[in-house]
């Protein structure tokens, strides 16, 4: 007798492919290439096969998880073979980037991602890769790794690549930056980089005098401080003659003057084709001898005029530390740190922020850090440097009897490091009933001021 | 008019009188009122849809009468999450391959994105992490490649197996 149920493979090629369109790429062609002969056709539609995503990513933290062996085995021996000569996108991790790479060939592949891959790897794949992929357009390695995986690249050989045009890269150090435009990727019109280190000594060779006209855009993030602003970052942006978008965010070890609208002014905003600057300065002077400031007024009136954009400005005198600190961004903010931050803040929406660190000479009290709870709606993670005591915890004390204080709430904190601060914030965030905290914290803390 | 009813046949003969508002989450029979100028008196026929399906048809669109539109697909940035159908949706749609298949088909003929989209995303789960022989087991589907095909597969797994 016929069965008369409506099976899976009775649906018609329309239904089948918007149900296998819910599912991820890589899960369609494991579970379903050599089924049959019908699913074979549909699932070699290059919507399933034009990019491929081998391995596991966590929105959470933004980590990445390799795929088990078996199944990295499975798409090595039968699924790449077929479809390589499809795949124009292609992200892999540390585990299965060699396997997957000489599994076949793949001659239209322009997008290739690269995680979780340590130093040691990506130098040695850094230069085989533009040999097995003739057709790399834009390559990304290590998206979101940290400085343990960043990569050395001034100290190895120079491997040309004229295809070339977008790449993310992270690297050790600045003169590795350098390095990559020293015009061994000659076409490139687009380059993020993070950089962790910055050498006091630039090592300048011929090569990286070359003019970069075919720069459009060039963000920078330098976790380290630059100790020689004028001889290393502004002569690299004077080379990019046509940059159209520049984003830097780093930290300047200055002498006499903060960086200000004039020397941004001087030397970027004059660029012919800029259309579009974001920045995140902080500059940094230390008090050798007694020192003349200009005036705060003074240093934001040279911004006037010459943005299209919000600025904001902010400086700051640490006395103690004998330093001073100049901090000034393109509002609306978009980077996801926000650093020192001190009683200068002056409020706004920061949306993009996760993580922030507090330092300042003087205490940060209730009303600051209900100020912060607005500004950073989407803070997980919070340092708090600060060993001046609260000066008006007994009033907030004695007040919260009369009158019912707001409840400060950091609804997404998911990591709080309290080991350089005052008893006095220890108390605030462990005790205080002002203060509500999701569950499960990641706590930071002294024991010795636990027992306290 | 809040309450207003029509009438709607199924393939088997049953006549369903249903909410104009809540029958009107298909389009096919919104489009079928609207542009055809139907009378609300008429018997609108569904020759594609027995009176078990349509019974649950009628079951979900009350329960979501009130959700707001689903946004239109893109293939490029195509929404991937198939943990998130809700506790209602995932007790409906606790019924066998046959049911759920002809849900399928019904909400595909009828034009309800919302139906369409569960029950679809309800597969999708089925799919997720089996191998080709799993699904094969799993859905009924036979295995049509010719020997020098199959012999070929074999090989291949053979290969992945001795790894």
């Amino acid at each position: 007798m016929k069965d008369l149920l409506v099976q899976l493979n009775d649906l018609p090629d329309e239904i089948l492919m918007y149900i296998f369109k819910k599912l991820y790429n890589d899960e369609v062609l494991y579970s379903l290439m050599d089924v049959n002969q019908r699913f074979n056709r549909i699932v070699h539609d290059t919507i399933f096969t034009r990019d491929l995503c081998l391995l596991e990513y966590c929105p959470v933290d933004e980590s990445t998880f390799p795929f088990p062996d078996p199944i990295i085995d499975q798409f090595c021996s039968k699924i790449l073979p077929k479809i390589g000569h499809q795949i124009i996108i292609l992200f892999l991790s540390r585990t299965s980037i060699e396997r997957v790479l000489h599994a076949t060939n793949y001659p239209n592949l322009n997008h290739l991602g690269l995680c979780d891959i340590n130093n040691k790897v990506a130098e040695s794949l850094f230069f085989g890769i533009f040999n097995t992929c003739t057709n790399l357009r834009c390559l990304k390695i290590n998206p979101s790794s940290s400085s343990l995986d960043a990569l050395l690249i001034y100290m190895t050989p120079r491997t040309i690549c004229s295809t070339l045009l977008e790449l993310h890269i992270t690297v050790k150090d600045m003169n590795d930056c350098f390095s990559i435009l020293d015009g061994r990727f000659d076409q490139l019109r687009i380059l993020y980089v993070t950089c962790y280190g910055t050498s006091r000594r630039f090592l300048q060779t011929d090569h990286e005098q070359k003019l970069l006209p075919n720069l459009r855009i060039f963000s920078l993030c330098c976790e380290a401080k630059i100790y020689s602003y004028d001889e290393s970052i502004v002569p690299l942006l004077h080379r990019m003659l046509n940059l159209e978008e520049l984003d830097l965010n780093i930290t300047v070890n200055c002498y006499e003057k903060f960086i200000d609208g004039d020397a941004l002014k001087k030397d970027i905003i004059y660029m012919s084709q800029l259309y579009k600057f974001t920045f995140n300065i902080y500059s940094i002077i230390n008090h050798r001898n007694q020192m003349n400031f200009s005036l705060n007024e003074h240093f934001k009136n040279t911004f006037k005029n010459n943005f299209n954009n919000q600025i904001i400005t902010s400086i700051d005198h640490f006395q103690e530390r004998r330093y001073s600190q100049c901090h000034i961004y393109s509002y609306p903010y978009k980077w996801k740190f926000y650093n020192n931050l001190t009683n200068n803040f002056r409020g706004g929406l920061f949306t993009s922020v996760t993580q922030v660190s507090l330092y300042d000479e003087h205490p940060f009290e209730y009303e600051f850090f209900l100020r912060m709870q607005i500004s950073f709606p989407f803070m997980k993670e919070l340092t708090i440097k600060n060993q001046k005591a609260q000066k008006y915890k007994q009033f907030i004390k004695s007040n919260n009897n009369n009158q019912i204080l707001s409840i400060i709430e950091y609804f997404n904190l998911t990591r709080l490091d309290l080991t350089k601060t005052h008893d006095d914030y220890l108390e605030l965030f462990l005790f205080d009933t002002n203060m509500s905290l999701p569950n499960n914290i990641h706590l930071l803390v002294d024991y010795e001021s636990l027992e306290r | 008019m809040a309450g207003h009813k029509i009438k709607l046949q199924s393939n088997d003969g049953d006549i369903f009188d249903v909410e104009v508002e809540i029958a009107k989450l298909s389009i096919t029979i919104k489009t079928m009122l609207e542009d055809l100028s139907m009378n609300e008196e008429e018997i609108i026929p569904l020759p594609n849809i027995n009176s078990a399906i349509f019974k649950k048809v009628i079951q979900w669109t009350t329960h979501h009468k009130d959700d707001p539109p689903l946004p239109p697909e893109d293939d490029e940035n195509r929404e991937k999450n198939t943990n998130d159908i809700s506790s209602w949706d995932q007790e409906f749609l606790k019924v066998d391959q046959g049911t759920l298949f002809e849900l399928i088909l019904a909400a595909n003929y009828l034009d309800i994105k919302g139906l369409l989209d569960v029950t679809c995303t309800s597969v999708a789960n089925m799919i997720k992490g089996k191998t080709s022989e799993e699904i094969r087991q799993t859905f009924n589907i036979k295995n049509d490649f010719t020997p020098q095909e199959e012999e070929q597969i074999k090989k291949e797994n053979e290969w992945c197996e001795n790894k």
